[in-house]
């Protein structure tokens, strides 16, 4: 198994991440505060059947680092497979804000996209998780051989 | 040249489109459009000024049309998955719409890196007007 550096930005583009930034959908309907003491770790792109098809740039933080400020009733959720990730998109212009993961279910993916003042194409070289193969999946896999 | 059909659909199948086009998909420009909606949505997009494009609603309640900034333009987005799958226009009575080519996921590495774009500074005219040069015609079912 390969380790990469796992690689944090406070600062992306001219805006600085701040410990409670805010997200929004593209609308404007859904706002979230996120904690990001950190800045941004370990940004993501993933290729499963969902992410593939949404192309969006995402990190994590635990589930009691990121709070709806308003919007939660415009919010849709999805789920697909196995059902166990959380897919949470706006119902007015569909951009995906968050996710409870189904890696660990005791944090949530947010759309770095979302983050007021910051364009994910200004974070070089973001690495691409293995969705399809599904850390879940591989570890299921190896329990039942 | 003969043109192919392509079909895209979001995640969940409700919403897709068949795109015919003559250009090989090496050859399909690729936009990444730097407008925040394009942006949170890691919009890709292509057209082809004489191919064809029909959008197909398997349900027809999962199709949301998006509209902001100038409202001249529906983007389509599956109300039960989240995906946008392309957007269309009016103009002098012929439809033009774009599709987003994440929606051809199983394609996505035969096409050319895509090509930023910033369409910020366009008046309406403007737009409609390179619109009609680059946006593929939307033909009925």
């Amino acid at each position: 198994m390969t380790t990469s550096k796992k690689r944090s930005y406070r600062k992306v583009g001219p805006t600085e991440i701040r410990a409670k930034h805010r997200a929004t959908c593209h609308c404007g309907a859904v706002v979230l505060e996120l904690d990001l003491p950190n800045g941004i770790e370990d940004p993501r792109r993933c290729n499963c059947s969902l992410c593939r098809r949404k192309g969006a740039v995402v990190a994590a933080v635990p589930l009691s680092g990121l709070r709806i400020v308003k919007g939660g009733d415009m919010l849709r959720l999805y789920r697909f497979n196995t059902n166990t990730a959380r897919h949470y998109f706006c119902g007015n212009c569909g951009i995906y804000t968050h996710h409870q993961r189904r890696v660990n279910p005791n944090e949530y993916g947010f759309n770095v996209g979302c983050l007021e003042g910051v364009d994910p194409f200004d974070i070089p070289d973001v690495p691409t998780s293995d969705g399809v193969n599904h850390p879940a999946d591989r570890h299921a896999a190896r329990s039942s051989a | 040249m003969t043109s192919r059909a392509y079909e895209g659909a979001c995640h969940c199948g409700a919403i897709g489109f068949v795109y015919r086009t003559a250009l090989e998909t090496r050859d399909w420009p690729i936009r990444a459009c730097q407008c925040a909606f394009c942006r949170a949505h890691g919009g890709l997009t292509t057209s082809d000024p004489h191919g064809s494009l029909r959008f197909v609603e398997r349900e027809p309640s999962p199709l949301n049309r998006y509209r902001f900034a100038k409202k001249i333009t529906d983007f389509l987005i599956c109300r039960a998955c989240g995906v946008y799958v392309g957007a269309t226009t009016q103009s002098a009575g012929r439809s033009f719409g774009i599709v987003n080519v994440r929606t051809l996921p199983s394609m996505l590495e035969q096409l050319q890196p895509p090509q930023s774009m910033d369409y910020g500074a366009e008046t309406a005219t403007d737009r409609v007007g390179r619109r009609e040069q680059r946006w593929t015609p939307i033909v009925a079912a």
